[in-house]
């Protein structure tokens, strides 16, 4: 499966933050966003989203065109928002049954449960708002997961959490993009990340300075 | 539906009490309410023994007459010895024994010796029961009185059909329930008759539970205000259902759970009060329940914190209470605004209709939400 974006413009009254924008994912790569706050890297990913629309330019995932095909998009799309959208007096099994009764897809709760353990998320039996920052943000990606999608989008899914946690993200990433054959776009702030985890790079709002880091950090940009 | 049955008991398992007591609230508070009305009732009125020593249907009657007053509790007694000591002991206010030989002697035009009674000087009751007893008897004896004059006018006039004694008793109360001037209304010519549309909250136990069964649904439909502003909301985007499917879905399934609670209502209001039993009752309650649930639903949808939604729930009831007529009376206000009383949301249930204003309005308004729901997820606004 190949996603396609074609000369794609987003504007916000006159402010320009997507502007003939085109590249090209394969699956079993991870793309990153990069660009300063405001750049346009999550109205990118809400357009991928199929939440928002782009004004101009043509998108594609599959054989799905953006625009008119929006159920089936939304099969194959996975999206992880920035906040943390979970039922928080809810426990961990209860949430991603929550939501496999709302899936496209049947799970049983035994791959539910294997898909928390993939990512380290061990504490099944516990209440939402009784877990680190971490293990939230590991459950936001989780549920995110279980219609099976073929795109990931994710938005800045490793802000605010600690090193062991951002390792065992970055990790379960690279092995389903791998193993899973899955196509991963994510915003970061954080380029040890990005460079640790990512095949290739979106430079986004024709920032130098994230131009030259990138270039510095022998990074391989595919669009600017 | 299985499937948001599972997801919405996910929800309800989390507030299992609150949900509990809200659903049983409207036919606890109800049973509580009137049972305490009736105690108390029972416990301001004057206990007095009635003895019957003839079952004839002037003494049966006498004694229902006086049952009916709200000033007094008839105790029937069989034992005069009893009763004596009961009087003594201030068990009773007051013993009354309708002799035997009472109704002979009523219809022999006799107004003397009828009754014996017994008090004693705490006997605050004895008076106006005694004045209360010799108005009945009064009215009693001057029936028979006429019920006489009448049959020996027909025959000193030698009529061929002359009434019997019970004929002529029964056409006189006849008489007296058409001619009542307390219960006739009167309107002048080409006036429509005067239609009360205000309701007494004890008249039977259906208005006072509508009130309260329209509080519990706000309560219970809280869930709409916390679900719809809580995060998780942008991940209906990627699953089976659109939020505002899911949102009609748990209106549904709430409204058939409350209609249950409704239909086990009803069963308890037989048993307890009588209530009748027809398919007629279940269409009031069908369309109450279902008005109540849109109304509610539409409403939660305008807010985004709890604390004013609570606040307005409150006072819609207050209005709700007032436009009823229960607070103050509005006759007037009806007579000069008729919609202020179709503004009523417990119509079908307090006046026993199939329908009202909102059993329409709220559905259109329903729909209207739902179709601009899936223009703006078609169109991405």
């Amino acid at each position: 499966m190949q996603l396609e974006i074609n000369n794609v413009s987003k504007s916000f009254g006159k402010k320009k933050v997507l502007e003939n924008l085109s590249f090209e994912v394969n699956s079993g790569e991870i793309i990153g966003l990069v660009g300063e706050n405001g750049a346009g890297k999550s109205s990118l990913l809400h357009i991928l989203a199929t939440i928002s629309k782009a004004d101009s330019g043509n998108i594609r995932l599959g054989k799905w065109a953006y625009g008119k095909n929006r159920k089936q998009l939304r099969r194959l799309v996975g999206f992880v928002p920035q906040d943390i959208a979970l039922w928080e007096d809810m426990s961990v099994e209860e949430n991603m049954l929550f939501f496999e009764k709302l899936s496209w897809i049947n799970r049983s709760k035994v791959e539910l449960k294997q898909l928390c353990e993939d990512m380290e998320l061990l504490k099944w039996k516990e209440p939402v708002h009784t877990l680190s920052g971490g293990m939230k943000r590991k459950l936001n990606m989780a549920i995110s997961l279980i219609h099976n999608p073929d795109l990931l989008l994710l938005d800045e899914p490793t802000v605010g959490i600690d090193l062991r946690s951002k390792k065992e993200i970055a990790g379960y990433l690279k092995r389903t993009a791998k193993v899973d054959n899955k196509m991963i776009m994510y915003t970061s702030h954080d380029m040890d990340e990005i460079q640790s985890i990512c095949d290739a790079v979106v430079c986004i709002g024709n920032d130098p300075f994230y131009e030259n880091l990138l270039r510095e950090a022998n990074m391989k940009i595919i669009s600017i | 539906m299985m499937d948001i049955i599972t997801t919405r008991w996910l929800h309800i398992k989390k507030h299992l009490l609150s949900i509990l007591f809200w659903a049983v609230f409207p036919i606890f508070f109800t049973w509580i309410i009137i049972s305490g009305t009736e105690a108390i009732q029972d416990q301001s009125s004057i206990p007095v023994g009635i003895i019957l020593e003839e079952d004839s249907d002037l003494a049966v009657q006498l004694k229902e007459k006086l049952d009916s007053s709200d000033l007094i509790r008839v105790i029937d007694m069989e034992n005069e010895t009893e009763a004596r000591q009961m009087v003594a002991t201030h068990e009773l206010d007051s013993a009354f024994i309708i002799k035997d030989g009472y109704s002979a002697a009523i219809e022999a035009g006799q107004r003397n010796r009828l009754i014996t009674s017994y008090r004693t000087d705490l006997s605050m009751g004895y008076t106006p029961v005694v004045e209360m007893i010799a108005s009945f008897v009064q009215e009693d004896s001057g029936k028979s009185k006429t019920a006489y004059t009448i049959m020996n006018l027909g025959e000193t006039l030698n009529s061929s059909s002359i009434p019997d004694y019970n004929e002529i008793i029964s056409k006189i109360y006849s008489i007296e329930e058409s001619e009542n001037l307390i219960f006739t209304n009167f309107t002048l010519l080409g006036e429509d008759a005067d239609t009360t549309t205000g309701f007494s909250l004890f008249e039977n136990p259906w208005g006072l539970w509508s009130i309260i069964a329209l509080l519990s649904t706000f309560f219970l439909f809280d869930w709409l205000i916390k679900e719809r502003n809580a995060s998780v909301r942008i991940r209906f985007i990627f699953n089976r259902f659109s939020f505002q499917q899911y949102l009609i879905c748990n209106l549904l399934l709430y409204s058939f759970g409350l209609l249950l609670l409704d239909i086990i209502t009803w069963g308890a209001f037989h048993v307890l009060y009588g209530e009748g039993f027809d398919i007629s009752q279940f269409v009031y309650i069908l369309s109450f329940r279902l008005t109540i649930c849109i109304l509610v639903f539409l409403i939660g949808l305008a807010f985004k914190k709890l604390l004013p939604y609570y606040i307005t729930a409150v006072l819609i009831i207050l209005v709700t209470l007032i436009i009823s007529g229960i607070i103050l009376p509005m006759d007037g206000v009806y007579e000069s605004y008729p919609w202020v009383a179709a503004l009523n949301p417990l119509r079908q249930i307090v006046y026993e209709e199939w329908w009202s204003g909102w059993t329409f309005i709220g559905p259109i308004c329903l729909i209207a939400w739902y179709v601009k729901g899936v223009y703006n997820n078609a169109t991405g606004n």
